[in-house]
């Protein structure tokens, strides 16, 4: 069985999520706002 | 295909004309990292000096911007959000320069370190202290990069935050979990 790469379970799992729940619910509200020190 | 993968991959080919390749950050990233869970968030770690070109490059992909500031933007095109952080601090810099390029099943993508992830997840809850997923996050990579990490630069990061106690509860959460 060739090797997974880094992101192909989160592709699978994302794949079933979409197809049992195809129209995603609204995004929370993100500003952007706040103290970035990074 | 998921049109969450579609998304991702026509972002990144487009984003193929920056100076510096942006990498993912937030929640896809951890996946990089072992640690999989369900998250529609597509996030990418963008040099400044390439802030005007995504902008440009995301208009042109149909997204419109909700929000925008010096450190970071929020686009969104119908259901389908795209945020972006801004590297033009030192450390954020750093990350980016040495985020790792992976082979995935999106193709070949940059991937910032568990380390900065960390760094970054800290930075959003203390920004939004709501947002305990991050927490959940961090305890998660401090688990499934257990004896990779650089310990020394993740304690930086929680004492740049001025939440050096924090990492101690999230390693004892982390090993409880184990148990």
């Amino acid at each position: 069985m060739p090797a997974k790469d880094d992101l192909s379970d989160w592709v699978d799992l994302m794949e079933a999520i979409e197809a049992l729940c195809p129209v995603w619910p609204p995004r929370d509200d993100w500003s952007g706002n706040g103290t970035y020190r990074l | 295909m998921s049109r969450l993968v579609d998304q991702i991959k026509q972002a990144v080919a487009a984003f193929d004309g920056c100076k510096t390749t942006p990498a993912l950050i937030g929640g896809l990233a951890l996946a990089a990292h072992q640690v999989v869970r369900a998250t529609r968030d597509v996030d990418f770690l963008v040099d400044a000096d390439d802030a005007d070109d995504v902008h440009m490059i995301l208009l042109d992909l149909g997204y419109r911007c909700i929000h925008r500031s010096e450190d970071a933007a929020n686009y969104l095109r119908g259901d389908e959000g795209l945020d972006v952080l801004y590297a033009h601090r030192p450390i954020a810099r750093r990350l980016l320069a040495d985020a790792a390029a992976r082979t995935t099943a999106l193709g070949t993508l940059r991937v910032v370190s568990a380390e900065g992830l960390i760094g970054f997840k800290l930075q959003a809850v203390v920004n939004d202290s709501r947002r305990t997923r991050d927490l959940d996050d961090i305890r998660a990579l401090l688990r499934a990069q257990r004896g990779r990490l650089n310990m020394a630069e993740v304690r930086e990061y929680f004492a740049l935050f001025g939440r050096p106690e924090w990492l101690d509860d999230l390693l004892e959460q982390a090993n409880a979990d184990e148990r």
